[in-house]
């Protein structure tokens, strides 16, 4: 009975969260949106910041060279803004094409912070691993060039 | 007694309505992570007064930082 009860119990810890559908506008033009089905075929990153959160803006030039370093059309980084207003965040990111070249993350405004409170996040920066609309893995808290390894290892093996 | 008794319990009550003041969710800290909200909004304004204050009065210290013993300034 207690071998039949941990079993279920570690069946149902290894059960993947389904992740969350999302249609929001575009943090560059608001009256275009993305919806998470755009994706359905793809593993997405999915970044959850702020432009006052420090952390957040310091992992953003290794989250835009993502998509060039995996190399695979099937693999997205979607970052999503939860500021109060979309100017700062816009800035910050036209400041980051200056420097670090063109983005090649889907960038989208999340006003009402729908996500963040469905994924019921303990802290910014998130970003979470989706695949097949399931959550494969969770990150909270910046990435440092001391975690990327780590982290396109973990995309490389969810493609 | 029993007006200090309700009284008691009035205070208590009132008192459970802050323990949801600390239940901030970190989506939602955006204004407490402002400028102004820190303990030291302008550093380098404080470090150059820190620098100026004992030239300009002669003396040291009462800064937080310094760890002077009995009639120290």
């Amino acid at each position: 009975m207690k071998l039949l009860l941990t079993s279920l119990l570690l069946l149902l810890s290894l059960h993947a969260q389904d992740a969350v559908p999302f249609t929001l506008p575009k943090l560059s033009d608001s009256q275009k949106s993305v919806s998470m089905k755009q994706f359905s075929n793809k593993t997405i990153l999915l970044n959850i910041w702020a432009s006052w959160c420090p952390g957040c803006k310091k992992e953003m030039p290794l989250l835009n060279e993502l998509k060039a370093k995996i190399g695979a059309k099937n693999f997205e980084v979607v970052i999503v803004n939860v500021d109060s207003k979309s100017d700062k965040a816009a800035r910050f990111l036209n400041k980051l094409q200056e420097k670090h070249g063109p983005l090649t993350m889907t960038s989208l405004y999340d006003k009402k912070k729908t996500l963040p409170k469905a994924y019921a996040v303990k802290g910014l920066p998130v970003s979470i691993l989706i695949k097949n609309n399931r959550v494969v893995k969770t990150y909270v808290g910046s990435f440092s060039s001391n975690d990327e390894a780590d982290l396109l290892k973990d995309i490389k093996k969810a493609l | 007694m029993k007006s200090l008794l309700y009284s008691s319990v009035f205070i208590a009550l009132l008192f459970t309505g802050c323990s949801s003041l600390n239940n901030v969710a970190p989506y939602e800290k955006e204004h407490l992570a402002t400028q102004k909200m820190l303990v030291d909004p302008n550093p380098t304004q404080s470090a150059f007064e820190a620098h100026v204050f004992p030239i300009r009065e002669g003396t040291f210290g009462a800064t937080g930082g310094f760890a002077g013993g009995c009639g120290c300034k």
